[in-house]
């Protein structure tokens, strides 16, 4: 039994070619995904706002400055892009709450993976598992292009 | 002598063959579609709405299925009038499944915009390359999209030489898949583009489809099951209680007929009401009676033939002209 196309069938083939053209262009097109707000591009070459809260020892805190591996994986991420990192300090809580409004970019608390807010904000691919957990840094809900990009380095170092 | 068990024409048992395997085939296929989809998923609106319909899709594919075991059974003791509603009551419980769920969807869709979630898609490694998950996702959906809507073309022509309703419903289903499909990729290429809202849109868009699909299938099975007069796949009313009463009037003894039909399945069962020109009926007169009624089409299946004093009013089709 052989597959006829018909007329009743034109528009869904036509739609479909499309479609498989913009998608096998895509992959080539750097543009994709983009930031809703445009969060990485103005990082680049300007200020990466990451929020940080003590948890050692992903994070520590030396006088206003951040150490720590997460602290690391930021600060080559930020070069990589041609930023500088500025720093704010709270709690947990309170950093995600700002990352979900979009008042920060990045937020470093040592999260894992089962975090509650991984609803709220995005979270990484796992930088490192320990002790059974897997530890993520968590970006702006939306803000695609920053995690993609956050996340390629990730794997990369 | 009426035939206790119906028994399709060669030509269409071999039709029947081809569509359970089919469905066997569907069923297979799209369980893959599903594990597909759900592994790609993240925490896309779309994707989610794209998996619910592919897992309801399942529902016309096991109910036609399961009326070819125990819709087929001969009437017994405990069900005398025989088994087929078993199907329609199937299709019935999956076609609110799906209104149902279709609006839960649209639903939390048009909530979604409305609060501003914005869909995050990050990085998938497959084949040791980091891309954009949004391009996996693209890639189930294509996929998702490309079976059902072949499987379905496959179908249609099987489904209409059986007159089988669940089966057109079953196709329909899966060749409206492209729209699915492509509103899917839209909206996954919209948040791609930075267009957050895509997502709900789609979402939203694809939960339409559900719906509609839903509320045919509804009409259709509540119909059915209230014992509406015979009609097409199409859902036109068909002629069958027409060309029983033109076969009955033929014969000579029958002054005037009124016919009523009901779909049992594949089959049409019912009742001729008849009027004689005074001459008295013997019994191997209605039995040949029937015997006429039923090999107008091998659709029709039984009528059961009863000679009346008068023509009730309210049975059967109303007919214009006068009594042969």
């Amino acid at each position: 039994m052989g597959i006829s196309l018909t007329a009743s069938s034109r528009l869904p083939a036509r739609c479909t070619a499309a479609l498989l053209v913009l998608v096998l262009w895509g992959p080539a097109c750097s543009e994709i995904p983009k930031d809703p707000e445009g969060t990485l591009e103005a990082a680049r070459g300007g200020v990466l706002r990451v929020g940080v809260a003590e948890a050692p020892p992903w994070i520590t805190r030396a006088g206003p400055e951040a150490t720590g591996p997460e602290a690391e994986l930021i600060r080559s991420f930020a070069a990589s892009i041609g930023a500088r990192v500025e720093w704010s300090w709270g709690v947990p809580e309170e950093q995600l709450e700002k990352l979900e409004k979009g008042e920060l970019a990045i937020v470093a608390a040592g999260l894992t993976r089962n975090t509650p807010w991984s609803t709220r904000v995005a979270l990484t691919r796992p930088h490192t598992e320990a002790g059974g957990e897997k530890h993520v840094l968590a970006t702006a809900p939306g803000e695609n292009a920053l995690l993609t990009a956050l996340e390629r380095h990730l794997r990369r170092r | 002598m009426q035939r206790a068990r119906f028994e399709l024409p060669e030509e269409r048992r071999a039709t029947l063959r081809k569509a359970r395997r089919l469905e066997w085939a569907t069923l297979g296929l799209m369980s893959t579609v599903i594990v597909a989809v759900y592994v790609t998923m993240g925490a896309s609106q779309t994707m989610k709405a794209a998996w619910i319909e592919d897992l309801l899709s399942l529902v016309p594919t096991i109910a036609f299925l399961v009326s070819n075991r125990i819709a087929a059974r001969p009437p017994n003791e405990q069900f005398p009038y025989g088994h087929f509603h078993a199907v329609s009551i199937a299709f019935l419980t999956g076609a609110v499944a799906l209104s149902i769920f279709g609006l839960f969807i649209l639903a939390d869709s048009v909530l979604g915009l409305v609060k501003g979630d914005r869909p995050s898609i990050g990085t998938v490694v497959i084949f040791g390359e980091q891309i954009w998950a949004g391009w996996t996702m693209i890639a189930a959906l294509a996929y998702g999209t490309a079976v059902p809507f072949l499987l379905g073309r496959l179908k249609m022509p099987l489904a209409r030489e059986l007159h089988d309703k669940t089966l057109k419903a079953d196709a329909d289903m899966n060749r409206a898949d492209w729209l699915t499909g492509a509103a899917g990729i839209a909206g996954i290429l919209g948040v791609g583009l930075g267009f957050w809202w895509a997502d709900a849109v789609a979402a939203g868009l694809i939960s339409f489809s559900i719906v509609k699909d839903g509320f045919e299938n509804l009409s259709g099975v509540v119909e059915a099951l209230m014992d509406r007069r015979p009609t097409t796949v199409d859902g036109e009313d068909s002629d069958f209680p027409e060309r029983v009463r033109a076969a009955l009037l033929r014969l000579d003894w029958v002054k005037d007929a009124r016919v009523r039909l009901r779909e049992d399945g594949h089959v049409l069962t019912g009742e001729a009401f008849v009027v004689t020109d005074g001459t008295v009926v013997e019994i191997a007169r209605l039995e040949e009676a029937g015997e006429v009624a039923a090999s107008v089409d091998w659709r029709v299946h039984e009528v059961v033939v009863t000679a009346v004093s008068r023509l009730p009013d309210d049975i059967g089709p109303k007919h214009e002209g006068r009594p042969a």
